[in-house]
């Protein structure tokens, strides 16, 4: 098998569209422009096509003749899910892509998979972090209470622009200049730039983020902004938040009572 | 359906999936947005191809020689195209050959089809690795500037666009300042050369929203270009971003803001505020 007529990076977006199954026919030009360029053989793009073409045909029909060996290997897998519960899910995963059984076949797997306790997880660090991160992500954002504007700078590349305070959470809104267009570095899970503390010792949970680069067709830069949320909101004590980002440290006052 | 055609439906499928897992793009951590960790990522990549090749070997979908590709195509995923310092020349050959086509479209839908033509194959040949980032640049503007053709709008656009830097922040005017129908606006950042608005807006208007609608004027005349504009959101609210150019100039007091709905705000520049 050969997939990979083409430079990695051609594979890499046909591979990805072949996933998503676009009309074959969106594909056409491009391929005609990868063998016009020398880029692609004739016969790897007409591969491709072909490859396109089947995924198009596609209706989700069910393949029953793989039916029993499936359910087999999945059996053993839940059998053994206790020790290795992510390696169970994977194989579920890969065998409902096959369409060899009905789909509430497989969500039946995953169910059983699901009764399992969770401390039965292969790894037990990131067991722990899913679960931090599940129990963030039911924390409520309630709403807008008020909103503070900065700039506090952080570093020659990042300020903090504003914080916006909700019921149950802190969005801090940051702006980040850099020479080479990347994204600023994150610090963990939760993908957030900054470390946030206030006088009382809260701690706040970075429960996810956001953020979009203005690119510009000069140069190598780029603004790029973006939106940290952590979990809770500054209790009524606090008088300040204190927010760290690359051992660069800003003050922005939390604005009670304005 | 035949079997030996529901047979190769399965391997399809099959390949598609460790398509998803292997070819992948593998990105610099510092090109990665916000929220993903890429090591965790690829961790758990790959030990979902292996799941996966493991349970199609079992299931005679695929040998030994394709496990073996398809862990070479994982190991060897590129991140973004590398860009030579000399383009190809077949590569440009190919992109003349596809303008000159454009140069003489007929009609509107011929020459919208044409332009189309020209992008794919750029699109082709970046994903090739075969432009210097000079040429890939140049013919993205080739590009632009036939498609604004003589819309003095449109090319002031382009220009806008491509010199506006954000890379000086004067000041952030807070809100947030409510509209009766549910947008807000929550603060403005005013840069040297751009005004960035940020917006919520409560979702209960399950109707679509295009944040470039929000328009900006003020009580000197300022022509605003929408530079770009986005948001996002779940199911309780969402929040977004307007960029416009130019920033108020120093003589503008006042900023109205229109977004939808009729809503509409006044952004005051000294002292800052917005209601």
């Amino acid at each position: 098998m050969s997939i990979f007529g083409a430079p990695p990076g051609v594979a890499e977006h046909l591979g990805l569209l072949w996933t998503q199954r676009p009309a074959a026919e969106r594909i056409v030009d491009l391929l005609a422009a990868l063998v016009d360029a020398d880029e692609m053989s004739p016969d790897d793009a007409d591969a491709w096509l072909a490859r396109f073409r089947l995924a198009d045909a596609d209706g989700g029909e069910v393949v029953p003749d793989l039916a029993d060996r499936a359910q087999t290997v999945v059996e053993r897998s839940l059998s053994e899910a206790t020790d290795r519960w992510l390696t169970a899910q994977q194989v579920i995963s890969a065998v409902a892509a096959l369409g060899a059984v009905p789909p509430e076949k497989s969500h039946e797997w995953y169910r059983r998979l699901g009764s399992l306790a969770p401390a039965s997880h292969g790894h037990q660090a990131d067991e722990r972090e899913l679960r931090r991160r599940a129990a963030v992500a039911a924390a409520h954002v309630g709403e807008l209470q008020r909103v503070i504007a900065g700039p506090v700078k952080l570093g020659a590349s990042m300020q903090v622009t504003s914080a916006e305070i909700y019921e149950g959470a802190v969005a801090l809104r940051w702006h980040y200049n850099a020479d080479d267009a990347r994204f600023p570095p994150t610090l963990d899970w939760g993908g957030v730039h900054f470390r946030v503390e206030d006088e009382l010792g809260t701690e706040y949970i970075g429960r996810g983020a956001g953020a979009s680069r203005l690119d510009r067709h000069e140069g190598e830069d780029a603004a790029v902004s973006g939106r940290d949320v952590f979990i809770p909101a500054p209790p009524p004590g606090a008088s300040e938040l204190l927010v760290e980002y690359d051992a660069n440290h800003g003050r922005l006052n939390c604005g009670h009572g304005r | 359906m035949a079997a030996a055609d529901r047979l190769r439906l399965a391997r399809s499928r099959a390949e598609r999936y460790l398509a998803a897992l292997a070819l992948h793009p593998r990105r610099d951590p510092e090109h990665l947005p916000p929220g993903v960790d890429r090591d965790a990522m690829e961790a758990q990549r790959g030990a979902a191809l292996h799941a996966a090749l493991t349970t199609y070997a079992e299931l005679e979908l695929v040998g030994e020689q394709d496990a073996a590709v398809w862990r070479e195509a994982a190991e060897g995923r590129s991140g973004r195209p590398a860009q030579p310092g000399r383009s190809s020349p077949q590569a440009l050959a190919m992109l003349e050959r596809r303008w000159a086509e454009l140069e003489t479209a007929g009609d509107p839908e011929d020459e919208a089809a044409a332009r189309q033509r020209v992008w794919n194959g750029l699109f082709a040949v970046t994903l090739a690795g075969a432009l210097s980032r000079d040429d890939a640049r140049s013919w993205s503007w080739r590009i632009d500037e036939q498609r604004a053709g003589a819309d003095p709008t449109a090319h002031r656009l382009l220009k806008v666009r491509r010199e506006t830097r954000l890379d000086d922040l004067r000041r952030v005017i807070a809100g947030p300042a409510r509209g009766a129908s549910g947008f807000t606006v929550l603060s403005a950042e005013i840069f040297a050369d751009a005004i960035a608005l940020h917006w919520r807006r409560r979702v209960g208007l399950r109707e679509p929203f295009d944040p470039s609608v929000v328009s900006l004027d003020d009580d000197v005349g300022t022509d605003y270009l929408v530079l770009g504009a986005g948001g996002s959101g779940g199911d309780e609210d969402q929040t977004g971003t307007v960029v416009f150019s130019p920033a108020p100039p120093p003589d503008a007091k006042r900023v109205r803001v229109v977004a939808t709905a009729g809503d509409e705000f006044e952004l005051t520049i000294d002292p800052g505020g917005i209601r």
